[in-house]
């Protein structure tokens, strides 16, 4: 996979951490100096990340924000496992990643579910797949379920909710197999403005109550600084850091933020270091 | 008036103007009733089937092994074809193999393979089970693969982010993905093990309802032919409605269900 032979950075270690192990000194996720072209040794070869270093702390949002066609989206499939960089590594919880592990669990911008499954089998579907039995996570699936607030929605299908509430299906879906680090690929991208902000504070909500780190992608300044403790802001293609900002504005964050001065701040900060980006390569509008 | 008591009305009215017609046509003398004989002379003779049938038995040996044929010809040629389909769409190598041998075989007019198959086969009812099979192959051949192809990148991607095995993906995805495009071609198939089991029935038999339909119409019974036509017509129905209640069981989930239900 990676083919550089640099020192392994200190949060790196070589050997999975025993199973059980709450809290490591690692950081949830630690991007060293991955770089992804596309089509590698022809002429359509594309830079489509170039040496990023990025890392979210245990217990950490981020919000990786970024035109579109930036490469965060590849990023994040990278931190997930489906891809693999061309150069340099990614750490989960100080594990290599070589392909999706149990550790993290994704959520992409389209609910992805199956309309032949109820919600409830919709949201075990990670775990049956792994052989666990329907009986044994069901509970758990009813309280994540309750958690979305989709209380009474358990026995219906997907087709029968709205697009706010299958996302929220796919939240559970990814919390099922209790993940530690959440990988979330504009799940809401798809949604209208209003659904998009109550989901922002919902999703918000439950990594906080649920005590999970997360790594989210958003085209969005608005989402970013809301979800984010910290907004990685990306450049377009290739896709490096232009900067980042810290929004410290506290763990649990209410509705009325959105709307908030203070929270504006941040929101001009993040925009400027996008447009930044975006005038060292030069693209028209 | 609802909407559907105004449809019936309609075909009602429609069927009793067309009947009405062929009744007068056929009974005025200008075309021979050995050529058309009147719809009132072929449900006499239809009459009379039945009533063989179940007073004495007489034709039951013969609807039974038509149904027979049918049934297992279409078992057979779709269960062999949602395998291979599956096959072929998941294994390169079996693809390369298979492929080129089902467009030879879908470029052969399967009629023209039912004699080699009774010199084969025999009399019995393997040889129509086998045609029918063939018949009935490639259209849900063509829809397994097409199906099972259907899925989306972003579910592919799901069902890799969480670990799901090869044959993981394909049961829990792929396979019901593939449903609605294997039920369509289910029914085209019924319809096709009909039309094969009868043309082995031509090609030699000494029973059966194409059988029956060769008799009669070797000694010009056309009343008795259109009786027999009837009754196979029927029997085709019946089981096409079997595999269409079958799918809205199944497949209960597909847009396209959903909107039937809707109506």
């Amino acid at each position: 996979m990676a083919r550089s032979h640099r020192p392994k950075p200190s949060g790196a270690v070589d050997r999975p951490e025993p199973k059980g192990s709450i809290r490591t000194n690692h950081p949830a996720v630690l991007v060293d100096r991955a770089t992804k072209i596309y089509n590698e040794d022809t002429p359509q070869a594309l830079l489509a990340i170039d040496d990023i270093t990025m890392r979210v702390e245990q217990g950490e949002v981020v919000a990786l924000l970024g035109p579109s066609g930036c490469g965060k989206s590849t990023l994040l499939k990278m931190v997930g496992g489906l891809y693999a960089p061309t150069d340099g590594s990614i750490y989960v919880d100080g594990v290599p990643v070589t392909e999706p592990s149990e550790l993290t669990g994704m959520m992409f911008q389209k609910p992805v579910l199956f309309p032949w499954l109820k919600v409830v089998d919709n949201v075990l579907l990670p775990v049956r797949t792994h052989g666990a039995k329907r009986s044994d996570y069901l509970d758990r699936a009813y309280e994540l379920i309750s958690l979305a607030g989709l209380e009474g929605f358990e026995e219906r299908y997907p087709w029968e909710l709205s697009g706010g509430m299958q996302q929220r299906v796919a939240i559970c879906r990814m919390l099922i197999g209790e993940p530690k680090v959440l990988l979330l690929d504009e799940p809401f991208g798809a949604l209208d403005e209003m659904t998009r902000e109550y989901m922002d504070l919902e999703l918000r909500r439950i990594i906080i109550r649920q005590n999970r780190s997360a790594l989210l992608v958003t085209h969005n300044p608005l989402e970013a600084a809301f979800i984010g403790d910290r907004v990685v802001v990306m450049t377009t293609r290739p896709g490096r850091i232009a900067g980042e900002v810290r929004v410290p504005l506290g763990k649990d964050r209410p509705e009325e933020l959105f709307a908030s001065d203070e929270l504006n701040i941040y929101i001009r900060e993040a925009r400027r270091l996008l447009e930044l980006g975006r005038d060292n390569v030069r693209h028209g509008a | 008036m609802n909407e559907g008591v105004k449809s019936t009305a309609t075909f009602l009215a429609s069927l009793v103007v067309i009947m009405g017609a062929w009744e007068y046509i056929s009974r005025s003398g200008g075309v021979n009733p050995l050529v058309l004989p009147a719809p009132t002379s072929i449900l006499a003779s239809l009459w009379f089937v039945l009533t063989n049938m179940f007073s004495r038995l007489a034709y039951w040996q013969d609807t039974w092994i038509t149904l027979y044929e049918i049934i297992f010809g279409f078992l057979l040629g779709s269960g062999v074809a949602v395998v291979t389909g599956s096959l072929v769409s998941e294994f390169v190598t079996v693809r390369r193999i298979v492929i080129p041998y089902t467009i030879a075989l879908n470029s052969t007019p399967k009629i023209a393979i039912a004699p080699l198959f009774v010199i084969w086969f025999g009399f019995g009812a393997m040889p129509k089970i086998l045609i029918a099979a063939v018949i009935c192959f490639f259209p849900v051949f063509v829809n397994t693969v097409t199906g099972l192809g259907s899925v989306e990148e972003e579910e592919l991607e799901l069902m890799a982010s969480i670990r799901a095995s090869r044959w993981q993906t394909f049961r829990r995805l792929k396979l019901p993905r593939s449903a609605p495009f294997v039920f369509a071609s289910l029914r085209t198939a019924m319809a096709f093990a009909a039309i094969g089991a009868v043309i082995g029935e031509f090609a030699g038999a000494q029973d059966g309802l194409g059988f029956q339909i060769e008799f009669a119409a070797a000694r010009l019974e056309t009343a008795r032919l259109f009786a027999f036509l009837v009754v196979v017509s029927v029997l085709a129905f019946s089981l096409y409605s079997l595999i269409a209640y079958t799918e809205r069981k199944v497949i209960f989930w597909s847009a396209t269900t959903r909107m039937q239900r809707l109506q």
